[in-house]
């Protein structure tokens, strides 16, 4: 998805990428990466938890809002208690 | 099964640059499209192609609208749909991005949204042969901001 990232920021649009992978943010890395710590099919984490798939969105958008250095940026999404 | 995964040792990455668009106006005046490499499909979108060996790089629409649990999920080599058969939002965050439409955290959805069928190989596919068309229809629909969601 970094590079569908790429392409979208070289049109003007700003994005955030949500990574199941370090390896594939490393390949290709998104301007701006949330890396999740979950397993493949569940990027927004846990199933019928409405809260807690709005506190990764949440994430997602902070980092769109965040003043910090240019991209590419890799941040981690802490893991739940 | 626990959900969580440990993060791997080392970041494994070089800073390195590329383009970069800041967030236009406040997110919550923004317009934001999804993007996602997805086991669900439209049912008007046709579903994705099973005859591709690893994942569909054909950018399907999903129209704004859509309602979550109507959304096609189906399983395929790479990608499996039982998380998203329990729920569509985990592949397709439609229900939550209208819920921070409603809170007023975003301005609003745009009227379509993009999924490909699947894995890492659709997606390069798709880059190298459609991507830029694909954000052309964005861009003609005023998409300030997209969140990217793989399966």
């Amino acid at each position: 998805m970094g590079l569908v990232a790429i392409e979208l920021e070289r049109a003007g649009i700003a994005t955030v990428a949500l990574q199941l992978l370090h390896r594939a943010a490393a390949e290709a890395p998104p301007p701006r990466g949330l890396w999740v710590p979950f397993w493949h099919g569940y990027a927004l984490g846990s199933p019928r938890d409405p809260a807690a798939q709005r506190a990764v969105l949440e994430a997602a958008f902070a980092m769109l809002e965040s003043a910090g250095p240019r991209g590419p940026v890799l941040r981690d999404l802490e893991a739940p208690a | 099964m626990s959900l969580l995964r440990r993060r791997p040792a080392g970041r494994g990455r070089e800073p390195a640059s590329g383009p970069w668009t800041p967030l236009p106006r406040p997110l919550a005046d923004c317009r934001l499209a999804l993007v996602a490499s997805s086991v669900c499909a439209a049912p008007s979108g046709g579903g994705f192609d099973r005859g591709v060996t690893v994942g569909d790089p054909v950018f399907r629409e999903v129209p704004g609208d859509a309602s979550a649990e109507a959304l096609l999920a189906a399983s395929r080599d790479g990608a499996d749909a039982s998380a998203a058969n329990l729920d569509r939002n985990l592949a397709m965050a439609l229900e939550r991005l209208r819920e921070a439409v409603a809170d007023g955290r975003l301005g609003e959805l745009n009227g379509r949204h993009l999924a490909l069928g699947g894995v890492m190989a659709a997606t390069d596919r798709a880059v190298r042969g459609q991507a830029s068309a694909a954000v052309r229809r964005l861009q003609a629909d005023g998409v300030d901001v997209a969140l990217l969601v793989p399966t």
